[in-house]
Formats: C-alpha cells, structure tokens, sequence
C-alpha cells in the first residue's frame, strides 16, 4: 500500500505533462525592433544613383539601333500578319516580357507617304498609308516634341524589369529614350514641308486594343522619289 | 475505515488523471487535424479601403480554392506592427506569406526574418528595392499608370489651362510615385499650371475639405489631378457642392465608385490597379513554389495599369477588368 501511494505523484505528474503538451498556454513573440526608421514607414530609397540619360545614350548606338535594324519586320508584311490573327503574328514577330496576356510590342521599318500632319498639340503626329489597301488601321509617327510611351524600352528583350532597382529606375530608361528620340532623331526634319511625301522610318510601336498604331522612330528620313 | 479511505482516495486520484490524460489525448487529436490544411499569411493595409479589401478576398478565395486555410491581417500602415504580424506568421508556421508591404526598407528585415524561418514570403503591389529575398515580386506598376492618368488629364485640359494636385500620405511610397508620375507626363507641357498641390491623405472627406478652401483661394480651375479614388470622390463633391461644373477629375485605383461617378459624366477616368488579379497570382505562384520548390518565373513581374475612361468603365468590377 505504501508503495502505490509514493507512485501517485509520479502517476499525477506525468498526467500533467501529456495534457499540458497539448495545450498552449501562451505564444512566444519575438520582438525584433530591426534598424529601421523611427516612424517605420519610408519613401522609396531614392539614392539617384541610376542615371538614365547615361544609360540611354550608352546603350544607344551600340546596342539599341543595331538590334531594332536586325530584328525590324517589314511594316506592310506585319499588317497582313496582325489583320489575320494577332496572337499569331506576336509570337512571330513580337517581343513581350511575360507570357501573361500583356501587350505585344513590335519592331518594324517601312516606307510610307504621310498624309497628315497634326502640330497642333505637343505630341507632334504624322498620319501615314502605310498599306493603301487596308483601310481600317491608323497609323502614326510620333514626332515630338513631347514623345510619351514605352514602346522602344518594351521592345528590346535585353532590357528587363529585374535588372532595375524599382519601377522607377525602369520608367526612368523610357523617359530617357524619349528625350533623346526628340533631340538626335524627330528634331531634324520639317514636317509640313513633308506632307504628302514619303518617309522611310525604323520604329517600335505596341500593340493595344484600338485600331490605332502609334509607332515611336529611332530612324526617319525623307525616302527618294515618289512611288 | 482508514483502509477504505486509501482505497477511495487512490481511485479518485487515479480518475483524475485518466480524464487529464484523456483531455490531453482529444486536444492533441484536434491540433493536429487542423495542421492538415497548410495556412497561407495575408498582410495588407487596413479593409477600410476597397482595394486592400479585394487583394484580401483575391487571395483568400484562391488559397481556398487550392486547399489552403488563410488569416487575413492589416499592418495599417505601420511598419512596427507589419513585424509583428510576420513575427506571428512565423510562430504560426505559416508555409506562405504573401504581403502588400508597409515600406520598403523595414520590410527587407521583416521577409528575411520569415525566409530564416523557412517562410517564402510573395510580395504583391509595392515591391522591396533588393531582389533574391522575397520569392516573388508582383509589382503594380503605380508609375506607368500614374503616366496613362496624367497623359489622358493633359489630353482632357487641352494641354493647357489651371490645375489642382490632391497628394496621397506622404508616408506611402505609391504616394510620391504616383505624383512623380503625374509630373513626368503633365510637366512636358508649359501651359499646364498647377496652382495648388496639397495631400488629403488618400482620405475622402480629407480631399472634400482641402478642395472646399482651394476653391475659395482660386476661381479659375479648370482640371484636378488625385492620388487616389477616394480623393477624386472627395474633390468630386467639393466642387459640386461650389456649383462648379466641368472640372476635370482624374482619380487611381479603379474603384467600383469612381466607375459610376464615371459612367454619371462626373469624374472623367481613373488608373486600374488589376488588384484582385495580382493577389491571386500571388497564391498561385506561393502554391507552385510550396509544392515543387519554384516559381517557373523571374522574380519582379510588373503588372502594368490600365487607363479606365468611359469607353471601358463598364467592364470593370471590383479592381478587375473583364474582357
């Protein structure tokens, strides 16, 4: 008898343990108060040090123009190809930095007449006829001064997101491109004295749901004699 | 008697510890049938607002779909309690965070944190300026929308005339870019003015108020330029309420409000943040990289914005656009 009873508080004890594993008496949280800033919240680390005017015109000549002339596709060719299915003429002739169902961007060159020349705004544009027998696409050269969009910067593949600190960085390459657009390639030439001639032009241009092709130049010029 | 007392008193003891044992044994069988489903961490700003609300739902509804259980948090834009809620995520052995971040600098420590416990955390919307911590980056791409907004507000004032500037909080990263990315586009033309810029705090009634006294300061506005929705609401009602008629009100975020003051022929267009689609993303690629150990994608994928006018305004719901 005296036995058992000095086994009940082991017997009690071991009871206590097995119900007590099962239950959480209370949560161990860490506090790690990190060397953040003192309010905790901050803007986006702007340390400058991205020079986008640098970049684009290092990249210019010896990367940008080399690439858009090697994998430009002939403007009229592609038009057929996007009147007949466009996600076929993307996977062959555009570039799209990921498979999600984001807009197509595309390198063309091609020889057309203008048929319009709207100054009016800043964003200088040139209507032209690109293929006379497709009646239902617009096209346009922007001219500048103010050149807006991405199209050039979206159409190069050895430019990509994940080699850019933040979205600024990477927003900072296609307001670069387009300043320097406006003032190596769309400044140079006189646009109302052009009207109603022909131009030949390398550019990019991407794609949206509109019936509207707004291409950005990185080459025009006048084209020799009429067609 | 003193025998029978023993014999009582020993098989009350011994009772006692059986309906322990047996307590312990029914709350060890309950904790480890809930451990089954694997817990994915939601953090985001506060509900309040509608988008944080639909990334919250976004990721929720495909957790459950591919059988994760979920709990849904706000840091409410505190970068101390955004810790702490990965400090609870990581005793939770939550096999996933996916985050909406409070700043990106305190969120490098709180990810690495997690990633040291064996945590992968999934960033959505606003991204961290160091790369190879977090799994995934799903970036909304707030400055190329900020630049869609600000280019339709220049081409709806004509390129000229007096405009207003309602900021977000000035603590929230998407804030200042937003606002950069406004400039970038509408500062390319010299006869956009701005005559007043001021923050409303992302806050609607804040933005009715600081609208109400810029009015009363300048006769001549003709367009405002906001932050966010609830402050193109705000501004919206000021400037009815001054009986001002065709301003110009551009808005972001896309929310089901500013659609239909959109489709009245009030604000005039608003940015889309694909929010809901982003969050699902999100659990979609936390889910891959749970049970195969990759993502079979880059890092940073920026989502961009979408311009909403009222060509398009009915086919958005709930920060999703329809096809």
């Amino acid at each position: 008898m005296k036995k058992t009873f000095k086994l009940i508080p082991i017997i009690l004890i071991a009871c206590f343990c097995l119900v007590l594993s099962s239950c959480k008496l209370f949560t161990v949280v860490k506090i790690d108060k990190g060397n953040g800033n003192d309010n905790g919240t901050s803007l986006f680390s702007q340390d400058n040090s991205f020079d986008a005017d640098k970049y684009v015109s290092s990249i210019w000549s010896s990367k940008v123009i080399p690439t858009m002339e090697k994998k430009s596709v002939d403007f009229t060719e592609l038009l057929k190809a996007l009147n007949t299915n466009v996600d076929e003429a993307g996977k062959k002739y555009g570039f799209r930095s990921s498979d999600d169902g984001s807009p197509w961007s595309f390198i063309v060159k091609g020889k057309a007449k203008i048929t319009k020349v709207d100054q009016e705004s800043l964003n200088g544009m040139l209507e032209v006829n690109v293929d006379p027998k497709d009646k239902t696409t617009k096209v346009i050269v922007q001219v500048g001064p103010v050149i807006n969009g991405t199209s050039i910067r979206d159409s190069l593949d050895f430019i990509d997101f994940n080699n850019f600190t933040n979205q600024m960085d990477f927003a900072s390459v296609s307001s670069a491109m387009n300043k320097y657009i406006n003032k190596n390639v769309t400044d140079k030439l006189d646009y109302k004295k052009l009207n109603g001639k022909y131009i030949e032009f390398i550019g990019a241009f991407t794609l949206d749901t509109s019936k509207e092709i707004t291409i950005t130049p990185v080459m025009i010029k006048e084209a020799g004699g009429d067609k | 008697m003193k025998k029978n007392m023993r014999k009582l008193s020993i098989l009350v003891i011994l009772t006692f510890c059986m309906s322990m044992v047996f307590t312990g044994l029914i709350a060890n069988a309950k904790t480890s049938k809930t451990s089954a489903k694997k817990l994915i961490f939601i953090i985001t700003p506060s509900h309040d607002n509608p988008f944080f609300k639909a990334e919250a739902q976004g990721a929720e509804q495909m957790a459950k779909k591919l059988g994760y259980v979920t709990k849904s948090v706000s840091h409410d834009d505190d970068a101390t309690k955004q810790d702490q809620l990965f400090d609870t995520a990581i005793a939770s052995k939550a096999a996933a965070i996916i985050c909406d971040n409070a700043g990106a600098d305190a969120t490098t420590a709180a990810v690495k944190k997690a990633k040291a416990a064996g945590i992968p955390t999934f960033l959505i919307d606003r991204e961290i300026n160091t790369a190879g911590i977090a799994i995934t980056q799903i970036v909304s791409n707030n400055f190329q929308g900020a630049q869609l907004g600000g280019q339709e507000f220049v081409k709806l004032m004509g390129e000229k005339g007096n405009y207003v500037e309602l900021v977000g909080k000035e603590s929230d990263t998407n804030a200042g870019i937003r606002s950069k990315g406004y400039h970038s586009m509408i500062d390319q033309y010299p006869a956009m003015k701005m005559v007043a810029q001021q923050s409303a705090d992302w806050d609607q009634t804040e933005a009715f108020t600081k609208m109400e006294s810029i009015l009363q300061a300048n006769k001549n506005i003709k367009g405002v330029i906001c932050g966010n929705d609830t402050m193109a609401m705000g501004a919206m009602a000021a400037l009815k309420a001054a009986g001002k008629k065709n301003v110009i009100v551009v808005g972001f975020d896309g929310s089901n409000d500013v659609r239909d003051s959109i489709k009245a022929g009030d604000i005039k267009a608003t940015v889309l943040q694909p929010a809901f689609g982003i969050a699902q993303l999100a659990v979609q690629e936390a889910n891959k990289f749970i049970k195969t150990k990759k993502t079979g994608v880059k890092e940073k994928q920026l989502k961009n914005c979408f311009l909403i006018t009222k060509s398009n305004a009915n086919k958005l719901e709930t920060f999703a656009l329809s096809k």
